[in-house]
């Protein structure tokens, strides 16, 4: 594998060279807030798309708020066009033109969830490529930033992961002191990209630093989950119906906010848009935490109370994913934990899991609980 | 690429009003191509759109034996399904599919088969009713052909020139039923629900037979109960799953039971499978 | 302080006058508490009371989020002063009996703005902007309070409640407008905002609605608008100021500030405070003969 060496002050000046080359480069930037100052005010940091080399966070704060998955999975798109003629309709496709595209600072665990991704909506699922998810991929090359500074919420290692890990990464980059970074260059989309800024790469890296920082950085999470046991507990259906679910799940609000921030979650929606005759048929993101999600058509919902929309999250994180798709459904990034405005922590539903499972005997229902 | 999430046009040849709330299309694809190249097997289902309203999961409620034309019967409940029924004889309407498993033929070879439904759900049951009559009158593949349906009343029973066919048929036994205050005077069937007059009234043997039940989840577990009485072993039940779908890809995340997806690892499932399956559905 | 009102639930849930007292309790995270419902007498050691409850617990008691009061007759709740003003208007709105209710109140000196900005105490860096000027420091209405309750007048109108408002308020037309059209750009649509409100409260939201389809889902820019403009309207006369749409936003955007911006206007068209008052109707779906009508143009 080729590595070399960059200096983190020529981020800005990679940027500015894959600008010139016209490719479309995105990086984690601050929002500019009302009030910089005040006791409101937060520092929203986002992946969106950059025009300049001066105007970029790489490498500082940690996680953008968003997440590349709007780049690949859009928040809404036109699947196509109609046009009502009477009783006749045409349909009329839509021409998405998508940049070359080099997503810059992408963190392991984002990086980890896009083989996620892929396993939905390729045609490893069934069959079925979506087009515009292949479109988008097959034109975005990733830059990944190994983590210096993860925080209290951060459990990538819970998840078979790491906070220097180069899964998902094309051109991988990580900080080893002086200023310095160790460059990797994985996939052949990162050697492309790297050509691009072989002016500001130098010499061979340094493998012993990249790995001694790596490891370094992975003993400071302090967020430690045993998710051995999990999918096999939960495989086990009669546990599908334990008190646990009620418990840990009743103060969930249904807000949505935990699947919309998830770097794997991918549930969405389609409605038809009129303009008079004609119209755009729609593919937005949704949420299997919606009251309605799963309403049928009589009425019945098979997932009338919140706490079970909860529990087939946790479900699909940690049984639906590695078994169905058989990649990672939980990346341990914590945007969940961090978003959830009742503080509901899937770690602790981790925890909890993990107790059933060495305990098999302790009670199966709490019959105080309603 | 094909785009997987457009939709094919076919035109509504026929509209028939099959109860209140309830019509069948007849539909026909516009491009020829399209429509030499269509095939599906009993049990799958389609995505059918009324631009400008949506996308609403039907199944495909007639025989891959008679191919002539294609035909789907639902009941109006919401937006799609208004749009859908506001639409008359020539109107354009959109399909994707046939998406889905199917019901195993194979597997019910030289065994007697009952079909058991209520309401609405007796469409996705018609489709492997005929494909089973059709085939038996082909190759007498099948054994003795049993139908028990209901609806709530008589006026809401759908498909009732079928129902009488069926049972003026050889070989076939019909029983129908309406729930208790929905008969008419001159009502000639059972009253009853329809679990209730398969255990009480029908009462079939489970020898060397198999049943496919279609209705509500609550149905379904009730008819599945009441077989289990009578004698039938899991493996000889079978279901299709209406649930809640929406791509009928495997990809929108809606319809899963546990790690099953209806649209793609379903509809069609067997009790013994079912049974396998947490209680999410 | 905390123990008079750990004392005070022990009593209410051993002598069975309530079935659940819902409060805050330490979150998986030292910046952050959570909230709790407790149902056992024994269990009350948990309730805790400080700045990092931001929490608006009278969400709990909307019917959108019922499942957490199925089968409680009647239910025990800590609030401090912006809470109990949730809580007075969702009574004035009839969405909830005063006798179903068992006020705890607690003195507040004000939250944190965000869990991420708890460093250990609480002073103006991080006081959050709806606590400046807040004249329930010492709640209004309550079933229980440790200590006096010295009076306060509470007759004052809102100030310009913050400077953000003020900040954008000053901006030209079109600047403001492309102000929020960043923001939004990020906004896609979860729904936080709602489900936080204490006031959210239709069964079924008009977003939700598909016959007609009234606001797109979709979060495009005609989506995210209507969605946002539809809220704050919905909220005009009603909104109580706590903030945690705000809070809740998984992007950072600052929703409330329209709500902010129609209190203002809801005060000085109709000298109404949402939140004061156990009877009155705010002024949108009541109309007085001496009604201001200078704005009707």
């Amino acid at each position: 594998m080729k590595t070399a060496t960059l200096n983190k002050s020529d981020i800005g000046k990679c940027i500015d060279l894959l600008l010139q080359a016209d490719l479309r480069v995105i990086a984690p930037r601050l929002q500019p807030q009302v009030d910089e100052d005040g006791p409101d005010a937060l520092e929203v940091l986002t992946f969106t798309e950059v025009k300049s080399g001066e105007d970029h966070q790489v490498g500082e704060g940690l996680l953008p708020l968003n997440g590349v998955k709007e780049f690949l999975f859009a928040k809404h798109e036109p699947l196509f066009a109609y046009e009502k003629r009477g009783k006749k309709i045409e349909i009329i496709p839509v021409h998405h033109e998508y940049p070359q595209t080099v997503i810059i600072g992408v963190r392991p665990c984002d990086a980890a969830s896009i083989a996620s991704l892929e396993s939905v909506f390729s045609d490893a699922n069934a069959g079925f490529e979506d087009p515009f998810f292949t479109e988008r991929r097959s034109r975005t090359t990733f830059i990944t930033y190994s983590c210096t500074a993860p925080d209290s919420s951060c459990f990538c290692t819970s998840v078979e992961l790491s906070p220097d890990s180069a899964k998902g990464s094309d051109l991988h980059l990580t900080e080893i002191g002086d200023g310095r970074l160790h460059v990797e260059v994985i996939t052949k989309a990162g050697e492309a990209v790297a050509k691009q800024l072989q002016d500001l790469l130098e010499g061979e890296g340094d493998q012993a630093a990249r790995e001694k920082a790596g490891a370094e950085v992975t003993e400071k999470l302090t967020r430690i989950r045993d998710s051995a046991p999990i999918m096999e507990w939960l495989m086990d259906t009669a546990n599908f119906d334990d008190e646990m679910w009620q418990r840990l799940g009743e103060k969930c609000i249904g807000c949505g906010a935990c699947t919309f921030v998830c770097p794997t979650c991918h549930c969405f929606d389609i409605v038809d848009e009129n303009k008079g005759s004609k119209g755009y048929r729609v593919k937005f993101w949704d949420s299997c935490q919606f009251d309605h999600f799963t309403l049928h058509a009589s009425g019945h919902n098979p997932r009338d109370w919140q706490y079970k929309r909860y529990r087939n999250r946790f479900n699909c994180k940690f049984k639906i994913y590695p078994e169905k798709f058989e990649t990672p459904g939980c990346v341990g990034c914590g945007r969940c934990i961090r978003a959830c405005p009742v503080n509901l922590d899937i770690t602790e539903y981790m925890a909890e899991v993990a107790h059933k499972a060495a305990n098999p005997n302790a009670m199966k229902a709490d019959p105080d609980f309603e | 690429m094909s785009n997987i999430y457009q939709p094919d046009l076919m035109t509504i040849t026929k509209v028939i009003q099959e109860a209140p709330g309830i019509k069948t299309f007849h539909l026909k694809f516009q491009d020829e191509e399209v429509a030499n190249n269509f095939s599906f097997e009993t049990g799958q289902f389609g995505e059918y759109s009324a631009f400008g309203a949506g996308e609403s999961t039907f199944c495909i409620a007639s025989s891959p034996t008679r191919p002539e034309h294609i035909e789907c019967c639902f009941r109006e409940t919401g937006k799609v399904t208004t749009a859908l029924a506001n639409l008359t004889e020539g109107d354009t309407i959109g399909f994707r599919g046939p998406y889905g498993n199917t019901f195993p033929l194979d597997d019910w070879k030289g065994k007697n088969l009952i079909f058991i439904g209520g309401g609405i759900a007796l469409p996705p049951l018609r489709s492997v009713i005929w494909n089973c009559l059709d085939l038996r009158e082909q190759d007498g593949r099948f054994g003795h052909i049993s139908i028990v349906y209901g609806a709530r009343s008589v006026q809401d029973l759908v498909y009732k020139r079928e129902i009488e066919e069926w049972n003026q048929m050889e070989n076939v036994t019909m029983v129908k039923t309406v729930d208790p205050g929905g008969e008419t005077d001159d009502w000639d069937g059972h009253v009853g629900f329809v679990p209730h007059v398969l255990e009480n009234d029908f009462k079939p043997d489970p020898e060397n037979t198999v049943a496919i039940v279609c209705g509500p989840p609550i149905m379904i577990k009730f008819a599945f109960e009441a077989l289990e009485r009578l004698g039938f072993k899991q493996e000889q039940m079978v279901t299709t799953m209406e649930n809640r779908m929406k791509c009928g890809l495997g990809k929108c995340g809606r319809c899963n039971i546990g790690s099953v997806y209806v649209c793609i690892d379903g509809p069609v499932f067997t009790a013994t499978q079912l049974a396998a399956l947490p209680n999410d559905f | 302080m905390i123990e008079a009102i750990r004392n005070q639930a022990r009593l209410l849930l051993e002598n069975g006058d309530v079935d659940v007292v819902i409060g805050y309790a330490e979150g998986s995270d030292p910046s952050r508490t959570t909230p709790i419902f407790i149902r056992k007498a024994e269990d009350v050691e948990k309730l805790i009371y400080d700045p990092r409850c931001i929490n608006s617990l009278p969400l709990y008691l909307n019917k959108r989020h019922e499942y957490t009061r199925k089968g409680w007759k009647k239910t025990a709740i800590i609030g401090k002063g912006c809470d109990i003003r949730a809580i007075v208007q969702l009574i004035a709105e009839n969405q909830l009996k005063r006798d179903e209710i068992y006020i705890l109140g607690v003195p507040c000196e004000g939250v944190v703005s965000h869990p991420e900005k708890w460093d250990g105490s609480l002073h103006d860096g991080n006081r959050a902007s709806k606590c400046i000027g807040c004249d329930v420091m010492t709640p209004h209405e309550t079933d229980f309070f440790p200590g006096d309750k010295p009076d306060v007048d509470r007759s004052t109108p809102y100030e310009a409640t913050s400077k953000n408002v003020a900040t954008l308020m000053e901006l030209e037309l079109d600047k403001r407008f492309a102000f929020w059209r960043t923001d939004f750009d990020r906004c896609f649509k979860c729904y936080a905002c709602r489900e936080v409100c204490p006031h959210c409260s239709c069964n079924t939201c008009i977003t939700d609605e598909t016959t007609p389809s009234w606001i797109d889902p979709a979060a495009h820019k005609k989506g995210v608008f209507s969605w946002h403009l539809t809220r704050a309207m919905h909220l005009v006369g009603r909104c109580t100021g706590c903030g945690e749409c705000t809070r809740a936003c998984p992007m950072g955007i600052q929703v409330d500030l329209f709500n902010q911006r129609m209190k203002e206007v809801v005060q000085e068209s109709y000298s109404y405070k949402p939140g004061y008052s156990l009877e009155d109707k705010h002024p949108l779906i009541t109309y007085k003969v001496d009604d201001r009508e200078d704005f009707i143009k």
